[in-house]
Formats: C-alpha cells, sequence, structure tokens
C-alpha cells in the first residue's frame, strides 16, 4: 500500500473519491475499514448513530478486496467504500430490529435487502446497522429502547428522522454513504437536519424487498451521501427491476452518472409557492429564496390542496401502519414504544371511509401536480420548517404560534412524498448556525432533472455537505 | 312516515347538525373489537391520539371529491 492518504484526507474523502484511490492502491480497503472503525469508536458514543457494527465480517472483507486488488483483479465501482444501513433493511444472519425491542424475538434474516445485496455487488463494505424511530413512524429518532441519536452539529439537538442514524452518520463522517427509507419525509428531514444530502427517488424506482414496512402506499428506499457524484453512483447500483418486490417499479433504469454534467440549461425551474412558504420559520424560506436566485427561477408553482394531501398521508400512515403491527399491538402493546404505539392504536381505530377518501384523494393531486410538472421541471421547496430542535423540545415557535415538533418536521417532505414524486434534499451550510435544507423535485422518473441541478449548485459553492468537525461540537 | 326533528331538520335545510363525538367511548369500543389488550392509561393517549387523527381526517373527508374518482390501486389480475 502507497500511504498516499492522510487520516485527514479519509476522514473528509466521499465514496468516490475513497473508491478511486481504494481501486488505483493509494490505500488499502483494510486501512479505509480500520479507519471507519476507529471513527465510529471514537464518535458514536457522543452520536449514537448505530445499533451494530459488523467489525470481524467487513474487516474480511477488506481483506478479500485488497487481495483481489493486488492479483490485478476488476472489482466493481464502490469496492471497499464503507456503508451502513438503517435496522429497518434484512442482513443475511442478523435480526432485523427496525427501531424496537418486539422484533429481538424474530429470526435473522435469510438473506440481505436487494438494496443491501446491489451495494455489496459493487464492492461496498457493509460496516454496521443504524438507529431509528421505531417501525419508522416518526421524525426525531428519539427511540426509548435505543436512545437518541444526536446531530453531529450540536449534539444537543436531535438528527431527525426516521432516519437518523443513517443521517448523522454520513455527516458526522462516520461513513460516506447509508441507506434509509422515507414514507413521509424519513429521508429528506434528517438529511436537512444533519446537513448532508437525502435522496428519496421515484415511488417504485429503488427495490424495498427485504426492507421492513410502514406503509406500503407510500414507503420508499431512499439513501444519504456527502456529494452529488456519490449519489448518482449510488442511485446507479441501486435502481433496476425486482421481481422480489411488486410494488418496485417496471420502469426503464435511467443512469444518471452520464448526465451529471449536462448543466441545467434548457431547465425549467420553479419555488413551490402558496402552502410551500407558510408555517416556517424565515431562514427556511431564505434559503429557498437564495438558491432560487441563483437558478434564475422566478415563477412560483402552487401545488393545490397541499395541506389536504399532507392530511391524506396522515391517515394513511397511521392506517397502514397500525395494520402491519397489529398482532403485536394485540398481545404485547406494553413492548411498543410509547410514542409509537399510541399513534398506531390510534390508527387501527380509524374508520374505513377516512382511509378511502385519503386514497381518492392521494389520485386527485397527483392528477393535479402532473398537469403542473408538464411546465416545470424542477421545483424548490423548503424541506423542514425549522433547523434541528432540541433533543425532547415537544414545540417549536414560528411566526408567535407554537407548533409541534414531531408532526410540523414533515409539514413540506409530506404532500410530495404521497404522489411518489423523486424529491432530493440538498445541504445548506450557515456557519455558526445549523443547517437547512432545500428540496429540489421533480416529475416522477426526471431523477436526473435533480442530479444536474445539485451538480450545478454544488459547482457554485452553494451547497455542500463537508465533514463535521465533531471536536468543536 | 314521522320523522325525527333532527332529520327533519336536515331533509329541510340540506344540512345535518353535528352530533359531538365522544372519542373516548369511540375508541375504547374499537380497541374491544381489536381484541386489543390495553390499559386504562393507554387509552387516556390514543385517545388523545385518535382526536388528533380526527381533526386530520376533517380535512380530507370535507374535500369535494369528483363521483367518478377512485383510490389509486395496484393490482393486476
Amino acid at each position: 500500500m502507497t500511504p498516499a492518504f492522510t487520516h485527514h484526507e479519509l476522514d473528509d474523502a466521499d465514496a468516490a473519491a475513497l473508491a478511486k484511490a481504494i481501486r488505483h492502491q493509494d490505500v488499502s480497503a483494510s486501512a479505509v475499514l480500520q479507519h471507519t472503525l476507529q471513527r465510529i469508536q471514537q464518535a458514536d458514543s457522543q452520536l449514537n448513530c448505530f445499533t451494530g457494527v459488523f467489525e470481524e465480517a467487513a474487516t474480511a472483507i477488506a481483506h478479500h478486496i485488497d487481495c483481489t486488488l493486488s492479483q490485478q483483479v476488476r472489482l466493481g465501482a464502490l469496492a471497499g467504500v464503507p456503508f451502513g444501513v438503517k435496522n429497518l433493511f434484512d442482513i443475511a444472519g442478523q435480526v432485523t430490529l427496525s427501531g424496537s425491542i418486539i422484533n429481538r424475538d424474530r429470526a435473522p434474516a435469510a438473506q440481505d435487502a436487494t438494496v443491501i445485496a446491489r451495494l455489496k455487488q459493487a464492492g461496498a463494505v457493509l460496516v454496521g446497522h443504524l438507529n431509528m424511530d421505531e417501525y419508522a413512524y416518526g421524525f426525531v429518532t428519539e427511540n426509548s429502547h435505543y436512545g437518541a441519536t444526536r446531530n453531529p452539529h450540536d449534539v444537543a439537538c436531535i438528527a431527525g428522522g426516521s432516519s437518523g442514524g443513517s443521517a448523522a452518520a454520513v455527516a458526522a463522517g462516520l461513513v460516506p454513504v447509508s441507506l434509509g427509507t422515507d414514507t413521509n419525509g424519513s429521508v429528506r428531514v434528517p438529511a436537512a437536519l444533519c446537513g448532508v444530502y437525502g435522496f428519496k427517488p421515484t415511488y417504485g424506482r429503488l427495490p424495498r424487498s427485504g426492507v421492513e414496512l410502514l406503509a406500503s402506499s407510500l414507503d420508499h428506499v431512499g439513501f444519504f451521501a456527502r456529494s452529488p457524484r456519490d449519489l448518482a453512483a449510488v442511485f446507479d447500483f441501486l435502481q433496476g427491476p425486482d421481481v422480489r418486490d411488486p410494488v418496485c417499479s417496471r420502469h426503464p433504469p435511467d443512469p444518471l452518472q452520464p448526465q451529471m454534467g449536462l448543466g441545467i440549461h434548457g431547465l425549467r425551474i420553479a419555488v413551490a409557492g402558496g402552502y410551500f412558504r407558510e408555517g416556517l420559520q424565515p431562514e427556511a424560506l431564505t434559503v429557498v429564496d437564495e438558491l432560487a436566485r441563483s437558478l434564475g427561477a422566478n415563477a412560483q408553482v402552487i401545488l393545490p390542496q397541499s395541506a389536504r394531501a399532507r392530511a391524506a398521508a396522515a391517515i394513511i400512515t397511521a392506517a397502514e401502519g397500525a395494520k402491519q403491527h397489529l398482532r403485536d399491538l394485540q398481545t404485547r402493546p406494553q413492548d411498543f414504544d410509547p410514542e409509537t404505539r399510541d399513534r398506531f392504536l390510534a390508527g387501527a381505530c380509524i374508520p374505513n371511509a377516512w382511509y378511502l377518501q385519503a386514497q381518492q384523494l392521494r389520485r386527485w393531486y397527483r392528477d393535479r401536480v402532473r398537469e403542473l410538472l408538464q411546465h416545470v421541471d424542477v421545483l424548490l421547496a423548503p424541506t423542514t420548517p425549522f433547523p434541528a430542535p432540541h433533543v425532547g423540545q415537544r414545540v417549536m415557535t414560528v411566526g408567535g404560534e407554537e407548533m409541534t415538533v414531531r408532526s410540523q418536521l414533515g409539514r413540506f417532505t409530506q404532500p410530495l412524498s404521497f404522489i411518489g414524486l423523486p424529491a432530493l434534499s440538498v445541504p445548506i451550510q450557515r456557519p455558526g448556525q445549523l443547517p437547512l435544507g432545500v428540496q429540489l423535485i421533480a416529475a416522477p422518473y426526471r431523477e436526473s432533472h435533480l442530479l444536474r441541478v445539485a451538480t450545478h449548485l454544488e459547482a457554485k459553492g452553494l451547497i455542500a455537505a463537508p465533514v463535521v468537525n465533531l471536536s468543536a461540537c | 312516515m314521522v320523522l325525527s326533528g333532527r332529520l327533519n331538520n336536515a331533509l329541510e335545510f340540506g344540512s345535518m347538525e353535528k352530533t359531538p363525538v365522544d372519542w373516548a367511548n369511540y375508541v375504547e369500543q374499537t380497541l374491544a373489537l381489536l381484541e386489543m389488550e390495553t390499559s386504562p392509561v393507554m387509552h387516556s393517549g390514543v385517545s388523545e391520539q385518535f382526536a388528533q387523527l380526527a381533526a386530520i381526517a376533517a380535512q380530507v373527508m370535507t374535500f369535494p371529491l369528483p363521483d367518478s374518482s377512485q383510490p389509486p390501486t395496484g393490482f393486476e389480475p
């Protein structure tokens, strides 16, 4: 091994830089892994991102990669890149916790979730599973069984949720890439609060087989990274049909990496108006408008009935989530996190007509937004109404009014996942203050538009996801 | 046919006055129907959550969807 990579460079490298360095044998996969494990050991007692670390298995895989490379054999494009997964993804031989203690009684998974298998095929090295809200039903990752995940920018604050461990681990540089899921905003919200990229592609675009679902009508697989090029690389490995997943789209794969350099010329970009500019702290709107200005996006587009769309998403989530866990709710309600249990039980009581009307509204809203997106390629909207609240904080004041933190964090993400639109939360760093996120939103299967805009914004220095210096916390 | 005062009123004026719903009682009965072994302490929390859901559902239920609208389905025979 040529020691061309310093520890500092390893800390800051994104997945693409690590993969390139390993491939060129500037650094070994084993050295990258040891650095990763060391960093997790140092930081995780403070952050509580990981619920399990697979030191032995990961070390063996990294060693195998190094041996293979030394024989001049070509490996996958992500060979040696460490990654983590929210603990609702099946990992062969591991119990899928899904943030609960109930699941500890289950048998270990027989095989990896499809998306994990695909990253492994690309050579990435799974190092552990990550904390989340119980059964993905929350926006805060304050889990009563496994503790709260802390925000690397300020450990007194939440990381957001439900994929909080996944977001914080990437922000803190513990792994360059992690997987999460997004039903109502569970990738985009923690990405915004932790200052990293959080990508939720079109509903059905990424396979969900081997993922413990919350609400099948709305569940998406998504992921976190620190650069647009990593988003494109990971997306290209994850997309594609999956016979094990009935929801997975048959839409042809659309490789993003070749489109990264196309720029934004010809893209029609606008700002989501009305509902998406209300009920938020001024700075959350300022960051949207600053990006819009830099993109020359002057027009505002109103997505009609977005408040009702959000309401309908909440009804569907509560009803389907309750059904998903009905047997455990019947037999061992005391073993649930109280914050999720009461909401699941309430969801079990939902009358049929509420659920069906919510599903009908979903189609109605989709049709209206689909019409609008014939005239706009990319929409900008805030990701969250405010930056990360403190751990344990129940309310936040917005415009002189008190709002419930747990519900309001999803205000701007829920209407969009409700109709399965691809959305990418891009990170806005604010020196001396907590980061915020801006959502880039496109028509279904137009993920490439989002990545083109993100690449442009990153090149202009307007968005970035540098590793947080934990010693400064 | 004799109509009750409230129904007669509704037919006459085109709207029916709303009877306040006892959510706590509704939740208790529904959980019993679903064979949930819940404690009275849980009932209180669930009733609170359900009252919030009911307020949310009102936004959905009051929206006048066209008669032709159908739920999206993914089922293929």
